[in-house]
């Protein structure tokens, strides 16, 4: 009855056999599985960025000069202003720098090109992080310990491997990876929780391997649990009774 | 969408070897077979296998689609969880499907079993098709797959033969031995458990640097390892809080001037890094 219906409204030169196609294929749209988001882990990572971003300085302000629903003669000025400035520049520039033929000021050049290759290394390695194959995630952990002054983002995303990667290979891997940031309160922290949840005895020997390395006393309430924790694989509450002992 | 498969029980495998039983008379009564082909075999594809109670063998051979070959009966021998009853007088055992499931989409190819089912696998895949493959009861056995493997287990030992690309493999109380043939430049890999052994076989030519750990067992290796001083171990105390305390206890070393990362590491088993 539908499909009457359907018939009488389309045009003549429409084949009704090509709607129903149209028909179908949208009824198999709506039957496809919208991916479920793994909230646990976007939380997550929404809460490590929420951090960083806490405790960075305020950003500066936006508005430079007077509010920005201006009217359009503002703009006009802004625009003006902003020509003027620049002739200024080029004329402050012809006459600081009389002679073409000198070169480019290369040190200045070069700082920019390092940084740009920092920039592009610290994204390579985030970018490996987030990739399916394992592999990948190694060499995106083992690449952040070529860059020099990582980024807090970048912290921020080897902790989060940490906590959530689904390979033991990877977890483990960032813990050596995490071991140039100890002084950081956030990662000693992170190792803390770390050692409580871990599923990997491995991991969890590592781990606190780490916390006696990085001489952490806040970790003792959290290796007497794993001591005493019978559940708890034979070899970590061993390896937790020792550190404990470690750190005194 | 159109290259979507979906088939979820033992059953529709059924059917679907009977409608195929003429032309595949080989078929015994207590394996299951069937055939998966990839959306595009023209790219690599993955197969993802999820195992309880089984064990799994991958094969890589010159074919574009993949075959499965279960048997139930096998692994339940092998796993039994209960005294097996005797058959009453004129009476036979009937065997049970395993009941297992295939999905394919977009090149992804995943692999469940039924809930307390034991299941043994056997699967043939194209060569260069990636694997990522876990279980808990069960060993896995990879042969001649060319890829990037990535392998999990719990009770089972991994055994590797005639692998390339890239490995990440752990397992907590299973052997891991495997000989990797050719190497995927610059690709880390990684063999770690927790109470087993971890035998891995190299090109002789491969670059590497080694990070070996065995904490109560022994490292050996025929290469000719350069040892680096570890890279933490020259590091003083930063934070000013007490004396810093060395348990790094890794030998961090390169072969043939140095490469890609690989990592071996096992808490309570034997290393052994073998020239090829």
């Amino acid at each position: 009855m539908e499909n009457d219906k359907l018939n009488r409204l389309l045009p003549d030169d429409v084949d009704p056999r090509e709607a129903d196609g149209l028909d179908a294929t949208w009824r198999m749209l709506g039957a496809i599985d919208a991916p479920a988001p793994d909230s646990d882990r976007m939380r997550a990572r929404l809460d490590t960025v929420l951090g960083a971003v806490e405790h960075a300085a305020p950003p500066a302000s936006p508005r430079w000069f007077g509010r920005r629903d201006v009217d359009g003669g503002r703009y006009a000025l802004q625009g003006l202003a902003a020509a003027a400035v620049l002739l200024v520049g080029i004329a402050i520039g012809r006459f600081v720098v009389p002679d073409t033929t000198r070169l480019p000021d290369s040190s200045s050049e070069i700082a920019a090109m390092r940084s740009e290759m920092r920039e592009l290394r610290e994204m390579v390695s985030l970018s490996l992080m987030q990739q399916q194959s394992a592999s990948d995630r190694l060499k995106g952990v083992t690449w952040t310990g070529q860059l020099d002054r990582p980024s807090s983002e970048v912290i921020s995303a080897l902790v989060d491997a940490l906590m959530h990667d689904p390979n033991v290979n990877v977890r483990l891997a960032t813990i050596d990876a995490l071991e140039r940031f100890a002084s950081r309160d956030d990662v000693r922290r992170a190792a803390i929780q770390a050692v409580d949840r871990q599923m990997s005895p491995l991991v969890q020997i590592a781990l606190i391997d780490f916390l006696v390395k990085t001489n952490e006393r806040q970790s003792a309430p959290t290796l007497r649990r794993l001591i005493e924790d019978p559940q708890v694989n034979d070899a970590v509450r061993s390896r937790a009774a020792w550190g404990l002992q470690q750190l005194g | 969408m159109k290259g979507m498969i979906r088939i979820c029980n033992a059953a529709l495998l059924c059917a679907l070897l009977a409608s195929s039983a003429v032309a595949q008379q080989s078929v015994q009564p207590t394996t299951d077979r069937i055939t998966v082909p990839f959306s595009d075999p023209e790219r690599p594809g993955t197969l993802k296998v999820n195992l309880l109670d089984g064990a799994v063998t991958i094969k890589g051979s010159n074919r574009r689609d993949v075959l499965f070959v279960a048997n139930s009966q096998e692994a339940r021998d092998v796993l039994r969880r209960r005294q097996q009853a005797e058959p009453p007088a004129g009476m036979r055992r009937l065997t049970q499907p395993g009941g297992f499931g295939v999905e394919e989409r977009d090149n992804e190819m995943s692999v469940s079993s039924a809930f307390n089912r034991e299941i043994n696998l056997a699967v043939e895949v194209p060569t260069r098709t990636k694997l990522r493959v876990s279980t808990v009861n069960g060993g896995v056995t990879v042969d001649s797959v060319d890829s990037e493997i990535e392998i999990n287990t719990v009770d089972g030992a991994i055994t590797m033969t005639n692998v390339g690309g890239s490995v990440v493999a752990h397992a907590v109380d299973g052997n891991i031995t495997a000989t990797v043939a050719r190497v995927a430049p610059q690709a880390p890999m990684a063999f770690t458990s927790l109470n087993g052994d971890i035998d891995v076989t190299l090109p002789a030519a491969v670059k590497a640097n080694l990070r070996l750990r065995s904490d109560q067992g022994d490292v050996f290796t025929d290469f000719d390892v350069q040892v680096i001083a570890s890279a933490s171990a020259n590091q003083t105390q930063r934070n000013g809080r007490g004396v810093r305390i060395d348990v790094n206890r890794s030998i961090y070393g390169t072969v043939n001037g140095g490469g890609p990362d690989f990592e071996l590491r096992t808490f309570d088993g034997n290393i052994y890094v073998r020239k090829r």
